[in-house]
């Protein structure tokens, strides 16, 4: 079904990292299939995200696209503003010097020339509705702000679990109209932190609603063990953060797969990884007889292997691990004997167990049922709290940017739920918007 | 060999920073010069870190001494979140941003430090610092730690930090020249980008003369090795104040008249300049050395110099000294400058003009005038390293007085 509603509306949405833009297309998909006009946007990075529209064939422009000659000047000022101000920081104190020199003025260039870049975007392309994953890194704020100034509904999402410390999402809907959300937790955890509450709206993860469903479709599973030409009994996949830990406690894991005539271990490095960490790593496993350690990096959909593997097990915190008790995989977090920082554990809400490698080569060598290590209750609860849709998300967010697009068009302000709110010393004087 | 420090106790003393891009033999053989040259007035200490493990073999001319470097780091910090944010206040863009808020979650690291700290010789006092300028295009992320460290250290014990170009500064990017108290430029281009009003910086901007920034490349040739100190040979013989400019002209017995006209051309500058003539002993005329030629042709004209002096041209490298080669045609000499990346002008009213590298033709006199003005021009904007260093002394000794 379509709605003449969103025939020729512009959205525009920014990607970066290519497996965060799997929240994002699945609704630029629904809304160009009913007409709306979607024009990607990527910034200037090193870690090239012209790179994730290109493989994910989403024809796109880059913010510099949308300055010319006549901005120099502006650019200059900005740059100029930037450059004295951290100047003086970096000479007064340490702090602001983590990453080195060059790279900070490379980086404050680069968002001097994106800032005029989302302005001109705004007067360009004068779009209907803007979305972004999430406002807290350059990007994603500089398009909020100039979306706020330009009285455009600015929409976004939530980027993973949220497991890392709160003041790390401070601003997370600053400018943001609304902020989607997958479930009440995440939605109580940004409040606490400067989101106010009614910007932030509980819909569920718009990726895993298709995502399940496709998964079963496909018989995904049956196609990944042939393609793997694993005729194992049990599947284990043990997924890496983007650091990656010492290799020597895994030593007793390796060994175990390394030996056994029935499991078989893959390993999946997260995208973000650094290519040497990987290549140190997979060349500890060499050893290992062929069909026993599988070791992928990028080349495969976290989904795919999910579905593929009977256990789930954690290096790290991840978003993988929701994942994992969505399609219903038992999990397991490692327990490689350094304490956990993060504020966000699967263990301590019972939905995981903690093994240390040693532990978990006991349970497979006695051939464990994993599933009955934890109670399906507690599963059921917890994914509750976390998503609170997994069926219909999508559409919900259609009808979601639909209700702010047509109260932003009205120059009221939205419904109550959507009520727009911002503290006046964020930004001086939007445009519009009530 | 004792090392020098220890003899010149009361001097004041600057700490000359090497880390591994800068140890090419012809950086070091011209840094242990430059010290020659200053030994009377400066200590110039040689300092080097000791986690790399050629660096000290490599520099053992300079006798330099060794420094510790140590990491330390944080993750994840309420307070290294706090401390950020505070240090980049309420700036904003021009329209109302705040730069921590755009910032601070992802390109700083959030509440992550790191912080390198670098432990000099205790038993120093040093006067200023001079280290390499890193770049965003070129440099190594641990030379650039080091760097930021000695930067921070200067600024904590006021002393003088003073880089160097030896990566290309005529750049977009100029943080790191604006935290300076000063900088020195080995090109034109650089010291131009750098002093036009549009890098908007405050500090003190140096250019070097070409017989000096030269030895900061690794791949200056031959030609530049042999001619190492030879400027500085005949500045002190000849008595030429740094204000002058010099042209080297490669006279030949064959074009008379041609250079008592090049020559003659010349005499609206002739009051700020030195004149280099080359001289062969195959051209000697009759009775006439090729000197005496030269100086009796030219009689009404050469007087009217500030000063000028006659060359072996069989030692070509001694131009090496001069702003330019100026020529009443191309030749063997002209050859050789251009190659080295001397600008040459040939003033020849006979072939067409042009312009191609490091050579300028060109046939009328008032386009050989701008040239010279140009040289003048850009000949006063050059400082030689040891005034840039003597100047730096200078300002903090004036610093310090009551």
């Amino acid at each position: 079904m379509t709605d003449p509603f969103w025939k020729d509306r512009k959205i525009i949405a920014y990607i970066a990292l290519l497996h965060h833009t799997r929240f994002i297309t699945p609704i630029m998909e629904e809304l160009s299939r009913q007409g709306a006009r979607v024009q990607y946007i990527v910034g200037q990075a090193e870690r090239s995200q012209e790179i994730t529209a290109i493989e994910c064939k989403l024809p796109f422009r880059h913010l510099f696209d949308y300055v010319s000659g006549k901005d120099r000047e502006a650019i200059r000022q900005n740059y100029l503003l930037l450059r004295d101000r951290f100047g003086q920081a970096l000479t007064n104190h340490y702090a602001i010097g983590t990453q080195v020199l060059t790279v900070i003025d490379k980086t404050l260039h680069a968002t001097a020339t994106e800032y005029i870049g989302c302005k001109n975007l705004m007067e360009t392309e004068k779009p209907d509705l803007c979305f972004a994953l999430h406002e807290l890194n350059r990007w994603g704020k500089m398009l909020a702000f100039w979306s706020k100034k330009y009285a455009v509904p600015f929409i976004t999402l939530q980027e993973g679990l949220g497991y890392n410390l709160d003041f790390g999402y401070m601003g997370h809907a600053q400018y943001a109209t609304l902020n989607l959300v997958w479930g009440e937790r995440i939605k109580k955890k940004f409040s606490e932190f400067e989101a106010p509450e009614d910007k932030i709206i509980p819909v569920g993860n718009s990726h895993l609603a298709t995502e399940i469903e496709k998964q079963k479709k496909n018989n995904t599973r049956e196609k990944m063990q042939k393609k793997f030409k694993t005729d194992r009994k049990q599947i284990i996949l043990l997924i890496f953060s983007a650091r990656l830990p010492d290799v020597s406690p895994f030593r007793p894991l390796f060994d175990y797969f390394s030996h056994s005539k029935e499991d078989c271990l893959v390993i999946k490095f997260h995208p973000a990884s650094r290519h040497p960490d990987i290549t140190r790593w997979k060349t500890g496993l060499q050893s290992a007889p062929k069909g026993a350690i599988i070791a992928v990096h990028g080349e495969e959909s976290t989904y795919d292997l999910i579905s593929m593997c009977d256990v789930c097990v954690l290096a790290q915190p991840s978003t993988t691990g929701l994942e994992a008790l969505a399609f219903s995989k038992p999990l397991v977090q490692l327990d490689l004997g350094a304490p956990d920082p993060a504020a966000y554990s699967f263990v301590r809400q019972k939905v995981a167990v903690k093994m240390t490698p040693d532990q978990l080569v006991s349970h497979l060598a006695a051939g464990t049922d994993f599933n009955h290590l934890i109670s399906p209750e507690a599963i059921d609860a917890y994914l509750k709290n976390e998503l609170c849709d997994t069926e219909h998300t999508v559409q919900t967010i259609i009808d979601v940017f639909k209700s702010a697009l047509q109260a932003s068009q009205s120059g009221n302000r939205p419904s109550p739920c959507f009520r727009y709110y911002c503290r006046p010393e964020m930004v001086g004087d939007p445009p519009g918007f009530g | 060999m004792t090392p020098i420090s220890s003899k010149n106790k009361d001097l004041p003393q600057i700490a000359w920073i090497l880390q591994p891009n800068q140890v090419t033999p012809l950086i070091i053989d011209f840094l242990d010069l430059i010290r020659l040259r200053l030994k009377q007035v400066v200590d110039i200490c040689f300092l080097v870190p000791d986690h790399h493990p050629d660096i000290l073999k490599n520099t053992e001319k300079l006798n330099p001494l060794p420094f510790q470097t140590a990491v330390a780091s944080k993750e994840n910090s309420l307070e290294g979140f706090r401390l950020k944010r505070d240090l980049l206040g309420d700036a904003p863009f021009s329209d109302g941003l705040l730069f921590w808020r755009t910032l601070l979650l992802d390109d700083l690291g959030s509440g992550n430090l790191l912080r390198t700290h670098v432990h000099l010789p205790p038993d120093k006092n040093f006067a200023a610092i001079f280290f390499q300028i890193p770049t965003p295009l070129g440099s190594s992320e641990m030379e650039e730690r080091i760097f930021y460290a000695l930067l921070l250290h200067s600024r904590q014990h006021h002393i003088p930090a003073i880089g160097y170009e030896l990566l290309p500064l005529d750049t977009r990017w100029t943080l790191i020249p604006s935290m300076l108290d000063g900088i020195i430029t080995l090109t034109k281009d650089s010291y131009d980008c750098l002093t036009h009003p549009r890098a908007a910086l405050k500090n003190r901007i140096w250019l070097l003369p070409e017989h000096e920034s030269r030895y900061f490349s690794p791949t200056a040739s031959h030609f530049w090795r042999n001619a190492l100190g030879c400027a500085y040979h005949h500045q002190n013989t000849l008595k030429l104040p740094p204000e002058r400019t010099v042209l080297y002209i490669p006279h030949n017995v064959a074009m008379n008249h041609e250079y008592r006209d090049l020559v003659s051309h010349l005499l609206p500058f002739a009051g700020r300049l030195h004149l280099m003539f080359s001289v062969g002993k195959d051209q000697v005329r009759g009775l006439y050395s090729h000197q005496e030629i030269i100086e009796l042709i030219s009689r009404d004209t050469l007087d009217q110099f500030a000063s000028y002096s006659f060359h072996d041209m069989n030692a070509p490298y001694e131009m090496t000294m001069a702003d330019a080669v100026v020529a009443c045609s191309a030749c063997y000499i002209t050859g050789i400058s251009t190659l080295n990346c001397i600008p040459t002008i040939i003033f020849d009213e006979t072939i067409p003009p042009g312009s191609r590298g490091f050579k300028k033709t060109i046939c009328i006199p008032s386009d050989l005038h701008d040239e010279i003005r140009a040289i003048i021009d850009n000949h006063e904007k050059i400082t030689e390293l040891g005034r840039i260093i003597l100047e730096v002394l200078h300002a903090r000794q004036k610093d310090r007085q009551p």
